[in-house]
């Protein structure tokens, strides 16, 4: 999107001059072409394919004939599609349950490796791990595994004397929360930004806070929080999005069912489920686009409310 | 003060983190289509008798050349659909019951009476096996097997418990009294595994009932409302006395380790036939296999084949796939490569060329199935439009009421709305 911002540029500094309008337009050519690919990536990746699932939404279509037009009606049966609300629940309780306390553990970590520790890149790696495996098939298999009726969390309860524990991943009431757990499990890639971000704030303002008497509390409220409020902004913005997208784990600790009793089926399996259990790629369609107005309404209300505590340096 | 912050570089790279993210969540496909293209769903042993089978037919057809697709049951069917719609769907594929109709009434398969009899012999098969596959009189499929319901026992664990044997006259009643009973007298095992969610075995006790699942049209459910009520308030009270486990108990159940027989939680279990071999390597004692319990008069069972080789409509090779087909069911080395891997065998024949030890769990499915053939009564259609749908509603809304979530009247009411939708 910035790559149109400089396209945008290039014209209008074509308009301004006249001098040199060949070497302008040379120029702009080579532009274009250095554009090109990714132009076509846009245009064959993202936009072509983004335009046709809108016109499949307003079809009826099951894979296998032509599409049907049938207007919105696919929008409005959402309304009275019960397991779709349901999903849409369990969709935002994980996002804004397992969201906030994702960005506080990791930010809390980013914390206390900035103290200038030894083997900082040790550590660093360490805990950026699970960032690069949570989204993995592997360790959703693990994780189903752990939290199962004979999985090691219950050896663990049975050695702290709770015999007979439940299965965690078979029960309604806590499957969804070892998905929250997974997902803050994966804080690793936010942590490393705030670390990046925690470098560069600059020591004289603590010193000059200690000076001024203030504790390690006060340092960090008053000093580090202001200060890196772009970077959380970013990351809230970035994670938030990243859970509403959540798919593989809830697809595999569940089995591809989005059990027990729907307590899994976030929005995007039902999507799935839809789309390629049913064969009503129409409403799956459909329910992509709502999704994305969801999505982007959400990232709107962030740039929005930004502005009342986001502190820029400009 | 410099902390290199500025209000545009963080709305740029938030931007370009989300487009990168938008990139990622792209994936990539495609297939070549030069040989002859075989595509079939199953675990490890199917992908490695069905390997056998093509390098057999490559050693007969040294012109042949085959490629092949395969995965696991639930993954098979999103590439299949997807191939189907960009009209690249392998040639010659293994269909299931459960989609035969999606696919068939949506004109993705090839009709294969014209073959019948020519380029596919089917003169072997019963003639209940043979038709399985056949809607409005157009064949979509081969069948690969004899299928039918059945009980998997494990007698030792009974006796462990102290609980008196079972026998195939066990009507609904007495088995849930029998294993109330086990359940509660033993204190750590249940009686049953809970069935309350499976389609299948509630088809057999709807016919016992003197109707089908389905309208003879596919297009609506021919069963009483009070039908489905009986059956799921019966697996309540099953679980509520421990004749059959807890909804979180049933709802680990994926592969066959985790089913609650094969952990010795309960001795009885419920699968088609075939599945006994692959629960038995996870239980110590030897199983046995009764027919499930009836309600007292005939049963409700029935044989058929529920898996096909089917043949893409799209396909431009489709003698060649025929003859593959062909190979697939009736050559006496693929037949003896094959075992019961796919099923018990379609054919007296193909049953007779393995000769199976009758006290295999292999050889107990063969005999299972010869032994009730004649007795069942006649096999309904095939399954319509839209019955995986159902299929897994059904589980879902046993565990709703298992987890009570739900009440049996409501988990009902939600039933036949969903298939006033699904069937048409």
């Amino acid at each position: 999107m910035s790559a149109l911002g400089e396209l945008r540029r290039l014209r209008s500094a074509k308009g301004g001059t006249t001098v040199a309008s060949k070497a302008a337009k040379q120029e702009e050519r080579a532009a274009y072409l250095f554009l090109l690919p990714w132009l076509a990536g846009l245009v064959l990746i993202t936009a072509g394919p983004m335009a046709i699932s809108f016109y499949i939404s307003l079809t009826d279509y099951n894979l296998l004939q032509a599409p049907e037009f049938v207007g919105l009606q696919n929008y409005l049966d959402m309304l009275g599609d019960d397991r779709l609300q349901n999903s849409l629940r369990v969709t935002f309780v994980y996002v804004f349950v397992s969201v906030p306390i994702q960005l506080a553990a990791a930010l809390a970590i980013a914390v206390l490796l900035n103290r200038g520790m030894k083997g900082l890149a040790f550590y660093r790696s360490v805990y950026y791990l699970p960032s690069l495996l949570g989204g993995s098939v592997a360790i959703a298999v693990l994780w189903r595994t752990l939290f199962g009726s004979d999985g090691i969390v219950n050896r663990g309860l049975a050695v702290l004397g709770v015999e007979n524990a439940p299965s965690w991943v078979a029960d309604p009431s806590t499957a969804l929360g070892t998905l929250i757990i997974l997902n803050v499990w994966t804080f690793g890639a936010p942590m490393v930004i705030f670390l990046a971000g925690l470098r560069q704030v600059p020591a004289s303002l603590y010193e000059a806070a200690s000076v001024d008497g203030a504790g390690r509390w006060r340092q960090f409220t008053r000093i580090t929080l202001p200060v890196i409020t772009p970077i959380i902004f970013f990351n809230v913005v970035l994670q938030i999005i990243h859970a509403f997208q959540a798919f593989t784990q809830a697809f595999i600790v569940s089995g591809g069912s989005g059990g027990p009793s729907d307590s899994t089926m976030f929005f995007t399996l039902y999507l799935y489920q839809t789309g390629f259990g049913n064969f009503q790629m129409g409403y799956a369609s459909a329910m992509a686009w709502v999704l994305l107005i969801i999505i982007a309404a959400f990232t709107a209300i962030n740039f929005w409310a930004s502005r009342f505590w986001v502190f820029y340096d400009d | 003060m410099n902390t290199n912050f500025t209000r545009r570089r963080m709305l740029g790279t938030t931007l370009a983190g989300m487009a990168a993210a938008s990139l990622a969540a792209c994936g990539s496909g495609g297939s070549g289509d030069s040989g002859l293209g075989l595509s079939w769903y199953g675990g490890d042993p199917v992908h490695e008798a069905m390997k056998k089978l093509v390098e057999l037919y490559a050693e007969k057809h040294p012109d042949a050349d085959i490629t092949t697709q395969y995965s696991a049951f639930a993954d098979y069917w999103d590439k299949l659909a997807t191939q189907t719609a960009g009209r690249s769907a392998p040639d010659v594929m293994r269909m299931s019951m459960s989609y035969l109709s999606d696919y068939a009434d949506r004109g993705a398969l090839a009709d294969l009476s014209q073959y019948v009899g020519d380029t596919i012999d089917l003169g072997d098969q019963a003639p209940d096996v043979a038709d399985s596959a056949s809607l409005d009189g157009a064949l979509y499929g081969v069948g690969q097997s004899s299928i039918a319901l059945a009980a998997f026992v494990d007698r030792e664990l009974i006796a462990q418990a102290g609980a008196p044997d079972v026998d195939e006259s066990w009507t609904w009643d007495s088995f849930a009294a029998w294993a109330k009973d086990l359940g509660g007298s033993s204190g750590d095992l249940y009686g049953s595994m809970d069935q309350g969610g499976s389609f299948q075995l509630f088809e057999a006790y709807v016919r016992e009932a003197g109707t089908e699942v389905f309208t003879d049209d596919g297009a609506g459910l021919a069963f009483d409302r009070a039908v489905l009520e009986q059956w799921w308030e019966y697996w309540h009270d099953m679980r509520a006395h421990r004749g059959a486990p807890p909804a979180s108990v049933s709802a680990e159940v994926a592969s066959f380790d985790t089913w609650p027989i094969a952990k010795g939680l309960t001795p009885v279990g419920f699968g088609f036939v075939q599945q006994i071999a692959f629960l038995q390597p996870y239980v110590d004692r030897p199983l046995d296999i009764l027919t499930p319990p009836t309600t007292g008069g005939t049963s409700g069972l029935y044989v058929k084949s529920l898996d096909f080789w089917s043949i893409a409509s799209t396909s431009s090779h489709q003698d060649e796939a025929a003859e593959l087909v062909d190979f697939l069911v009736n050559d006496d080395e693929a037949i003896t490569a094959l075992g019961v891997v796919l099923g018990v065998p379609p054919s007296q024949r193909a049953i007779e060329l393995l000769g199976l030890d009758p006290s295999t769990p292999e050889g107990k499915a063969v005999d299972y199935v010869s032994r009730i053939s004649g007795s069942v009564p006649e096999a309904p259609p095939a399954w319509p439009v839209g019955y995986n749908e159902l299929l897994t509603l059904f589980t879902k809304l046993n565990q709703d009421i298992g987890f009570e979530e739900s009440s049996v009247a409501d988990a009902v009411a939600a039933f036949f709305d969903a298939a006033e939708g699904a069937l048409s």
